[in-house]
């Protein structure tokens, strides 16, 4: 009985690592990018406006793809995480690690992307909804794990220390959606409701599928680049990887 | 035994240090007063403005007096040894939380329900603001412990320990002000308050069995 197949465990090892991964960033560079101009010249061109939005609805086929990625980015870092504990896989800290810079700037795009959205729809681009909130906590938390990584010199504790903030951050991260949203009903009973029960109309729906898919892919091609300069970094004195920078050089 | 005798170690060591030891309940007192001074308008209106600023300034109060939690004995090498008798690390690490809150948490506890008191909020407002604040400052130490045993021996802390730990406080915050703001309007809440116990007990129960293993690391560098 093989429960992981030898391709996807030839990965945990750097080296095998940084020579199969290669040739897929390209063709996720290629596919997410094909995708996500399909997407969004679709659902900026050829879409109808919104009913009631009217054109500024849009900005869900660049947000909505974004504002889903980064929760799962980072509870792939904490799955990380706990991998990296408990079996002291290398790879998975390189994965913290490479994974951390792109899900804070996307959190910060999909903050950034809301607001815009924000301006003409609720007329103002700032509200303290549940959302927005999780969101905003959600940057500082992945601020957190960058931060760390940077004042630890020591790699082994620091990628420790990386995967118990991340874990923690993760066992969080449903509880302050409870408390932030428990909150805010306090206050502002009658909230902002993006789409109430009206679902989503099948013209939006595919391009935003699209979207939602090739964002993924794009950014799985983005890390797995990050974690390949990662792999160089950390294993620059090693035989394998001078006879590749030899070879680059000739 | 050994529980008073480390009890008793940590009390005497934070309490030799003389008006040191007193800097973050004066440090509490000095920011409450110096928000219920400028928004003493805001408070006579509603005094939930005083529960929620006595809450962050206890948030505040926690990250600024963390800092030293484990320092000293960093330095001078206790934690090393501690560290060395591996069975007995949690016992000691939950002994030296004790104490930390029993000098910080404690005094807010009482504090802050006085400080509303005299800002004029009603007595049993108060009292349940000193309940949240009794369930809630344990479960801050916990919470705060957890993060700056990470950073043990880096000779970083400050504004570093605010970003790491903050976040994480969110939830206890925001329960917190809940049951107090739903207290003052009338309203019902139980569930909140059960969100804090759940809060108190998980991070009570679950937090110190890790701190072991962290702060081994910290000593192994």
């Amino acid at each position: 009985m093989k429960f992981v197949p030898t391709w996807l465990s030839r990965l945990a090892s750097p080296q095998h690592f940084f020579g199969d991964i290669k040739s897929w960033i390209m063709w996720l560079y290629v596919l997410g990018t094909i995708g996500l101009l399909v997407g969004s010249i679709w659902g900026l061109a050829f879409v109808p406006p919104e009913r009631y939005q009217g054109n500024s609805a849009r900005i869900l086929f660049v947000h909505a793809p974004i504002a889903h990625l980064v929760q799962l980015i980072y509870v792939s870092i904490a799955i990380a995480g706990l991998v990296h504990l408990v079996w002291k896989l290398k790879m998975a800290d390189v994965y913290m690690s490479a994974a951390a810079p792109v899900g804070c700037w996307l959190t910060a795009l999909a903050l950034a992307s809301g607001m815009i959205w924000g301006m003409p729809t609720w007329g103002t681009a700032w509200v303290w909804d549940a959302r927005i909130v999780s969101t905003l906590i959600l940057f500082f938390l992945f601020i957190g794990l960058i931060v760390l990584r940077r004042v630890i010199p020591n790699p082994t504790r620091a990628a420790t220390a990386l995967s118990i903030l991340a874990i923690v951050g993760a066992i969080n991260i449903p509880i302050i959606k409870f408390s932030v949203e428990w909150f805010e009903t306090l206050h502002q009973p009658a909230s902002i409701n993006l789409f109430g029960d009206v679902a989503i109309a099948r013209v939006f729906l595919v391009p935003l599928f699209i979207n939602i898919v090739s964002i993924y892919v794009l950014t799985a091609g983005i890390i797995l680049a990050n974690m390949r300069y990662l792999v160089v970094e950390q294993n620059a004195s090693m035989t394998w990887i001078q006879g590749w920078i030899r070879g680059r050089n000739q | 035994m050994r529980f008073w005798a480390l009890y008793r170690r940590e009390l005497l060591i934070e309490f030799r240090s003389g008006v040191e030891s007193f800097i973050p309940i004066i440090f509490f007192l000095l920011v409450v007063g110096t928000f219920t001074f400028t928004l003493r308008s805001f408070i006579a209106d509603d005094t939930r403005v005083l529960v929620s600023v006595i809450w962050i300034t206890t948030l505040f109060t926690s990250v600024l007096s963390l800092d030293k939690l484990f320092k000293r004995d960093h330095e001078d090498g206790t934690l090393a040894v501690a560290v060395l008798h591996s069975n007995a690390i949690t016992a000691t690490v939950v002994t030296k939380l004790v104490a930390h809150w029993s000098v910080t948490g404690i005094p807010i506890t009482f504090l802050g329900p006085v400080v509303g008191l005299i800002s004029g909020m009603q007595f049993d407002h108060a009292l349940m603001l000193g309940l949240t604040l009794l369930i809630g400052t344990p479960t801050i130490t916990m919470l705060g412990a957890l993060v700056t045993a990470l950073l043990v021996g880096l000779g970083r802390g400050g504004e570093l320990l605010t970003v790491l730990i903050l976040p994480l406080y969110i939830p206890i915050l925001l329960f917190g002000i809940s049951v107090c703001h739903l207290h003052i309007e009338s309203a019902s809440y139980t569930s909140e308050l059960l969100w804090c116990f759940a809060l108190l007990t998980g991070s009570t129960t679950a937090i110190p069995l890790a701190l072991g293993p962290v702060l081994k690391m910290s000593q192994d560098s």
